[in-house]
C-alpha cells in the first residue's frame, strides 16, 4: 500500500494528537488507587496507571524477574501494569545488577518508571512476623541482616533477634527473598513508598 | 605471604600434582568486596596450585546475590582469569546429592559436580565476625558449595550442626584464611574492616577456625570492641565433635613468621 504525502502528514498529526491526549490523561490522578508494590523509580500511584502503556519491557529487562503483571486483585485500573513480588525475586536497585542503573526505569518508554536517585527510592516497608521468624523461635538465623544492603536498616539485638528500622529500609526485598522461614516471616508492603 | 604460609605447613606440592583438579572456594557472600576475600589472595592461591601442575577452578555459590555478578564485582573473576584459572558459577550446574554418613542433623546434602569431583578443595575465606554464628571462616565457607535451597534448610534445622555435618563430607584439603583485613564487631556484612596483615594456612579447618577466631577475639579486645569467647563458637566445637578436626589449642602447632 502506498501512502500519499497528504496521508502521511495526516497520520503524523493524528499520532501527535494521541500522544498529547495520553499526556493530558496522565495528569489526571486516578481516584483512590490500590496500593501496589511498584518497581523503583515509579511515579506516584495516582498517575502510574495512566502513564504505563502495559508494554511489559520492565519485566523483560529485570535481571531477577522480580517484576510481575498486576491482575484484577490489584484493581481493574492496574491490570497488566508492573508490580514487584520479592518472593519471586529481589529488586537489586540498591545493591546488585541494577545498582549502577535501574534497568526497568532506563528502558521504560513512558515516564511511568523514571530514573531516580537510589538514595531517594523506597519501594515499601518490611513487616516481620515474630511467630514465623526463625530467630524469634530460637534458631540461629540472621539471614535478613546478612542480605540487607543498607547499613543499620536491620540491627541485631544481644539476644540475636533482628530489628527492622523503617526509616532506613529502602524496600528492595532482598531480606524477604532470602528469608529461609517456611512460610516466610517477612512481607514487603507498599506502605511508606517513596516515589518519583 | 600466601606462599610463605603454605610452605610453612609443608608446601602446596604435598596436595597438588600434575593434572589434579583443584577447586579454590572463596567466601563471596554478596557483591560487597568487604564480604569477600581480597582477590589478590585468591590469585596467589590459584597461582601456587597452577605452579604445582593443577588445573585450577575458582568456584562459588553466593548466598546473597547472583554468583557471576558477585564474583565479577568483588574482582575475583578478572584476577582468576589473569592467572589462568577457570571461574565456575556453581548454581548454573546440575545439583548432586551426597550422603552424610556421620551427620547429626544432615543425612544428605546437595552440592555440585565441580565440588564433588575435584581432587583438591582449597577454602579461602576472609576472617569475619558473624552476628549469628559468631565467626565465619573456613567451616562456614563450605556452605557456599551448596545450593541456596540447602542454605535455607540449614538455617531452619540447626545451622551450627549443619555446618559441622557438611564439613564431614566436604572438608577442604587446605584452608588459607585471608586476615589481611578482617571484619570485626559484626558481620558477615557491615562490620568494621581492621588491618591484621595476616595470612593463615592449615590442612585442618577446625584448627584454623579455632586459631583465627582467637586472633579476632584478641584484636577486638585490644580495640575495646565487645567481643566473644573463641573457645565457645558453636559450629567450631560441633565440627570438632564430629571429628572434622581439632579445636584444642594445646594440640595445635602454630608456626608464626613476621615477614613485614
Amino acid at each position: 500500500m502506498r501512502i500519499t504525502r497528504r496521508q502521511f502528514i495526516k497520520l503524523l498529526a493524528e499520532g501527535a494528537a494521541a500522544l498529547s491526549a495520553l499526556k493530558l490523561v496522565s495528569l489526571i490522578p486516578s481516584p483512590s488507587p490500590t496500593a501496589i508494590l511498584r518497581p523503583p523509580g515509579a511515579v506516584k500511584e495516582e498517575y502510574f496507571n495512566r502513564l504505563c502503556v502495559r508494554c511489559g519491557i520492565c519485566l523483560e529487562v529485570c535481571p531477577t524477574k522480580a517484576i510481575l503483571l498486576s491482575d484484577f486483585n490489584d484493581g481493574i485500573e492496574a491490570v497488566d501494569t508492573p508490580k514487584i513480588d520479592p518472593t519471586v525475586g529481589p529488586c537489586e536497585f540498591f545493591r546488585g545488577r541494577c545498582e549502577e542503573v535501574m534497568r526497568c526505569s532506563k528502558f521504560c518508554p513512558t515516564e511511568a518508571l523514571q530514573l531516580a536517585d537510589k538514595e531517594k527510592v523506597k519501594i515499601g516497608t518490611v513487616e516481620l512476623n515474630p511467630d514465623k521468624c526463625l530467630a524469634y523461635i530460637g534458631k540461629e538465623c540472621v539471614v535478613c541482616d546478612e542480605m540487607c544492603p543498607v547499613p543499620e536498616a536491620i540491627t541485631i539485638t544481644s539476644d540475636l533477634l533482628p530489628i527492622f528500622h523503617d526509616e532506613k529500609c529502602v524496600g528492595c526485598g532482598l531480606c524477604v527473598y532470602y528469608c529461609p522461614a517456611e512460610p516466610k516471616a517477612l512481607t514487603l508492603r507498599p506502605d511508606g513508598a517513596k516515589r518519583a | 605471604m600466601v606462599r610463605k604460609a603454605v610452605d610453612a605447613i609443608g608446601g602446596i606440592r604435598q596436595l597438588v600434582s600434575e593434572g589434579k583438579t583443584v577447586v579454590v572456594k572463596p567466601s563471596v557472600l554478596t557483591s560487597d568486596p568487604n564480604c569477600a576475600p581480597d582477590p589478590r589472595v585468591i590469585a596467589a592461591v590459584a597461582k601456587l596450585a597452577k605452579e604445582a601442575g593443577g588445573k585450577v577452578i575458582v568456584a562459588e555459590s553466593s548466598g546473597g546475590g547472583d554468583t557471576a555478578y558477585c564474583l565479577s564485582k568483588v574482582g575475583i573473576t578478572s584476577v582468576a582469569e589473569e592467572v589462568g584459572a577457570e571461574v565456575r558459577v556453581l548454581p548454573s550446574e546440575d545439583e548432586v546429592l551426597l550422603e552424610v554418613p556421620n551427620g547429626q542433623k544432615l543425612q544428605s546434602v546437595k552440592t555440585y559436580p565441580t565440588i564433588s569431583k575435584c581432587d583438591v578443595l582449597i577454602s579461602v575465606p576472609r576472617l569475619k565476625r558473624h552476628s549469628s554464628t559468631t565467626v565465619t571462616i573456613s567451616l562456614k565457607n563450605m556452605m557456599g558449595t551448596t545450593p541456596q535451597s540447602e542454605m535455607g534448610r540449614f538455617h531452619r534445622t540447626d545451622l551450627s550442626q549443619c555446618i559441622a555435618d557438611l564439613n564431614t563430607v566436604l572438608k577442604p584439603d587446605l584452608t588459607v584464611v585471608d586476615a589481611t583485613v578482617a571484619m570485626a564487631r559484626t558481620g558477615p556484612t557491615g562490620g568494621d574492616m581492621i588491618e591484621m596483615n595476616t595470612i593463615m594456612a592449615s590442612k585442618d579447618p577446625v584448627a584454623i577456625d579455632r586459631v583465627a577466631a582467637k586472633r579476632l577475639q584478641e584484636l577486638e579486645q585490644q580495640m575495646g570492641i565487645p567481643s566473644f569467647d573463641a573457645a565457645n563458637v558453636k559450629h567450631i566445637n560441633a565440627a570438632a565433635a564430629v571429628k572434622v578436626g581439632t579445636n584444642e589449642i594445646k594440640k595445635i602447632v602454630i608456626i608464626e613468621e613476621d615477614i613485614l
